[in-house]
């Protein structure tokens, strides 16, 4: 009887509940970025790249990456996964930065404001052209305290030209709701938001309703990690899309999105390039097929530069591609053996990140025509040995902003 | 959730295990009352909570042997919230109602003396959501969902075999966190001893 006692006491210990929240600081009505102007293209281009902390190094390291990304700066740092979301203008002849700052390893965030003053590269830049000095001035602060303490960083060198494509893409359209950014994984919002992380694509899950509209959820059934609607239950494939879009919301009160409106957004209002369409049940193949073709038609028309490839994860889901007519297949992603990629011929073979770097076959992908991608990388001691020492041409991560720093910091 | 470790604690105390009646019974207890939901729901802002309390039920069969410790099975009936769509539905949108009630199975310790009980439950609840829909398919789905409850009850004895009392319970949902209290009229029922 003891023993049955202690371990019913153990399981409800351990089921105890250690929700987080994370804090998004915001200027609101003080921030200066109201009365500032557009900066031009040029003052972006120029002033991207790797600056050295010469004030702030303890909690940013001592190099960050100052990145544009869709027209809004992010900066990448090398401590702790550290990130900043700005925005930014032009104020009294200077350049200004507001936004905040946080740590994707942890909950540490706080408001920052920067200044590139006149004398210090701001009249150059302005002027678009390229100055022989910038020097990034502001402070920073913790939560939502006025920010006092003190960040210096100087220009140090661009960023350098990658001799291939590189993919960042964030996973499940940018990061999960564990990583506790402002917006709900797999929503339109992360999508758009996940540049500002770094990512220069994503990977978003889809799943049909009753009524067989695709729509972007992760999970078998509906629960409160993903969901904001107590009252539903059960598996989200037996609710219409009708009865989803009426009832429930994404955890931070988004819509959740149908894979149309995902691909829209990703397409028409993102610089996105890669749009990895993560398949949860074998019946998602045919059904979004032709709405893969017609977005590959749509981005060809554009010019624009972005694949939405079909991710092909296990046998069920590569033996219903397969079964598609051949002409009907969108371009794939397979996730099974380089025996199985071929046989799909899809584009990228994607194997998962424990198997190593996997050289030999990524150098056969490569020689093949085909590209090589790892899933889902987040340590930042394993971002670092794959980049250094293998070949692939893009991973997939929660931590964007990391892959981010370090992509742009090699050397 | 401390609490009903603390509980399970004095449950396994010795004396707990106190000689206190040389017969052993199976009773049977139903109940019937009115829940009141004491958490927030978490919905989104176009939706309607509209009820917070209602009609409940809840049976019981608990091996009393010859110590102050019982041991159980607890079930019921637990209507726990209405929700109405608000507003006018989008193109996209469906519209309607729906109601969640869950089915608790509970495992169930009790300690009693004197008439007065004291119980602990662990186990799952059965959730099942049913509702209207404007556009042809109505809401059907179930899911299951770890929870306890605690329990106080004055049980007075009317005869060797039958006993009126008042309970009054309280039933925690672990993932939701949805929170009910539920006071109820009981009738108990010695259906063995021996």
């Amino acid at each position: 009887m003891y023993r049955v006692l202690a371990l019913i006491s153990l399981v409800l210990l351990i089921s105890c509940n250690t929700d987080e929240e994370l804090l998004i600081p915001s200027f609101g009505k003080d921030s200066d970025l109201k009365k500032a102007k557009q900066l031009d293209a040029s003052v972006m281009a120029n002033s991207e790249g790797i600056y050295a902390v010469e004030q702030g190094n303890i909690t940013f390291g001592d190099s960050i990456v100052l990145k544009w990304n869709n027209g809004k700066p992010s900066i990448f740092c090398g401590l702790h996964g550290g990130f900043m979301i700005l925005g930014a203008g032009e104020l009294d002849k200077e350049i200004i930065f507001e936004g905040y700052w946080r740590f994707a390893y942890g909950l540490e965030t706080g408001l920052v404001k920067f200044t590139i003053a006149e004398n210090e590269g701001a009249k150059e830049l302005l002027a678009g052209n390229m100055p022989d000095e910038i020097v990034v001035r502001g402070t920073f602060g913790r939560d939502n305290s006025t920010p006092l303490a003190l960040v210096v960083f100087k220009f140090a060198r661009k960023i350098r030209p990658a001799l291939r494509t590189f993919h960042i893409l964030g996973h499940r359209g940018g990061a999960r709701n564990s990583d506790l950014h402002p917006y709900s994984e797999n929503s339109i919002e992360m999508i758009q938001f996940a540049e500002h992380l770094g990512a220069t694509g994503v990977e978003i899950d889809i799943r049909l309703t009753l009524d067989g509209v695709p729509m972007l959820y992760h999970d078998e059934k509906m629960n409160t990690r993903l969901i904001k609607a107590d009252f539903l239950v059960g598996p989200f494939s037996d609710y219409t899309s009708g009865q989803l879009r009426k009832f429930a919301a994404l955890i931070n009160g988004e819509k959740i999105p149908t894979l149309t409106e995902a691909l829209e957004v990703a397409l028409y209002e993102t610089k996105l390039t890669f749009i990895w369409l993560d398949i949860k049940t074998p019946d998602v193949v045919a059904k979004i097929a032709p709405i893969v073709k017609d977005f590959e038609q749509r981005a060809a028309q554009q010019s624009r530069n972005i694949e939405f490839i079909m991710g092909l994860p296990d046998e069920d889901i590569y033996n219903a591609y397969l079964a598609l007519p051949e002409a009907d297949r969108p371009k794939s992603l397979c996730e099974l053996s380089v025996d199985q990629t071929r046989a799909s011929n899809a584009i990228v073979w994607a194997p998962r990140w424990t198997l190593g770097t996997v050289l030999d076959d990524v150098r056969k992908m490569h020689d093949e025509g085909r590209r090589a991608f790892t899933w889902t990388l987040d340590g930042g001691a394993f971002i670092a040995e794959f980049l250094r020492d293998g070949e692939f041409d893009g991973f997939l991560t929660n931590y964007p902003s990391m892959v981010a720093y370090m992509y742009y910091m090699r050397k | 959730m401390r609490r009903i470790i603390y509980f399970l604690i004095l449950l396994t105390s010795p004396a707990a295990f106190c000689q206190m009646d040389s017969l052993i019974r199976v009773q049977l207890t139903v109940g019937g009352g009115w829940g009141f939901r004491t958490s927030e729901l978490n919905i989104p802002d176009n939706q309607l909570d509209i009820s917070t309390r209602s009609p409940c039920a809840s049976l019981r069969a608990m091996w009393k042997p010859e110590h102050m410790l019982s041991i159980g099975i607890e079930s019921g009936y637990l209507p726990i919230t209405q929700v109405e769509a608000k507003g006018t539905p989008q193109v996209d949108e469906d519209d309607g109602t729906a109601n969640l009630s869950a089915i608790p199975i509970l495992a169930t310790l009790a300690m009693d003396q004197s008439g007065f009980e004291f119980a602990a439950g662990i186990g799952v609840y059965s959730l099942r959501v049913a509702g209207t829909s404007s556009k042809g398919k109505g809401i059907k789905n179930s899911a299951l969902e770890l929870g306890y409850s605690f329990s106080a009850s004055y049980t007075l004895e009317l005869s060797s075999i039958l006993g009126l009392g008042f309970n009054v319970k309280y039933y925690v949902f672990t993932d939701r966190e949805i929170a009910m209290i539920v006071p109820q009229i009981t009738l108990a029922w010695t259906m063995l001893s021996y």
